[in-house]
């Protein structure tokens, strides 16, 4: 009978702390991360501690990716870090969805056009630029022209 | 006295057989009856508790009792092992999602294309209106 009552207050305790054990391995603190992963990390080194457990979890994966990554890949991670982690979460699942929408689309594709788009838009905001400059400019000369026909005639 | 001396003097004794007194014989037949029919009633008649029928079999209410405890507490481990597997389940899923999540995560962020890229509606716009 007592052994009875051991094995099922030992069944019970490994089934109440294993849900807790995950909790913890699943949200690391800074300190418990491996220093391989804090070096790849350190751009979002100040918003590591108001993540979430998953947020925290997702960059590590992201993190233990890192050494498998070519130089340009790497370069491109660290340098769009600190954007992505900015995002709220609507914003990243809407990058995502667009993601997998560009896919189907063909990534090569997507790229192009978006040079495009973006040159146009930069000819574009050059164009407007130009017409306000002109506008500025030729504002000027006229009230540079009304103050010369005034001059005349005012008293001295 | 040994063994065979003994085996000697009661063997004819027993071949003899018992002779009794029909008188003799007659209480002992009728206390059999009496100790059959009283046999007979108790197995018959219907349990009206558990103690009762503990009692009527020879088993103490304690073991009934541990009996009891010993069922609530294999209900118990059984749950145990089931909220034990639910959880398990449930932290398997969201590995796979986390799992998925990293994957695409990894590729927006080691793309071509800047992350503005996938948020910018009016890039997105110029696209539908450019591929149709």
């Amino acid at each position: 009978m007592a052994q009875a009552v051991l094995g099922v207050a030992l069944a019970l305790a490994l089934a109440l702390s294993s849900p807790a054990a995950f909790a913890d391995k699943n949200n690391p603190a800074w300190s418990e991360l491996r220093p391989s992963q804090q070096r790849v990390l350190a751009p979002i080194r100040s918003e590591w501690d108001a993540l979430d457990a998953h947020g925290k979890l997702k960059w590590v994966g992201i993190a233990d990716r890192y050494p498998k990554m070519s130089p340009d890949a790497q370069a491109r991670l660290q340098r769009q870090m600190k954007e992505w982690a900015a995002l709220t979460p609507e914003q990243r699942r809407a990058a995502r969805d667009k993601y997998r929408e560009f896919e189907q689309l063909g990534p090569e594709e997507v790229r192009l056009k978006w040079d495009q788009y973006t040159q146009e838009q930069a000819a574009k905001e050059a164009a407007a630029k130009a017409i306000e400059s002109e506008k500025a400019a030729s504002a000027v000369e006229s009230a540079t022209t009304e103050r010369g026909a005034e001059a005349p005639s005012q008293p001295q | 006295m040994n063994e065979h001396q003994f085996a000697a003097k009661i063997g004819p004794v027993l071949d003899a057989g018992l002779r009794l007194e029909p008188a003799v014989l007659a209480r002992l037949e009728a206390a059999r009856g009496r100790a059959l029919a009283a046999q007979c009633a108790g197995a018959r008649a219907p349990a009206t508790s558990v103690r009762d029928a503990a009692s009527r079999r020879g088993t103490p209410v304690g073991a009934w009792a541990q009996v009891g405890l010993s069922i609530a507490l294999l209900v118990l481990a059984l749950g145990g092992v089931h909220f034990w597997q639910e959880a398990r389940q449930a932290a398997a899923a969201n590995a796979r999602i986390t799992e998925e999540i990293v994957e695409v995560d990894t590729r927006v962020l080691t793309g071509d294309l800047p992350i503005k890229a996938y948020l910018d509606e009016d890039f997105h716009e110029w696209l539908k209106q450019s591929s149709e």
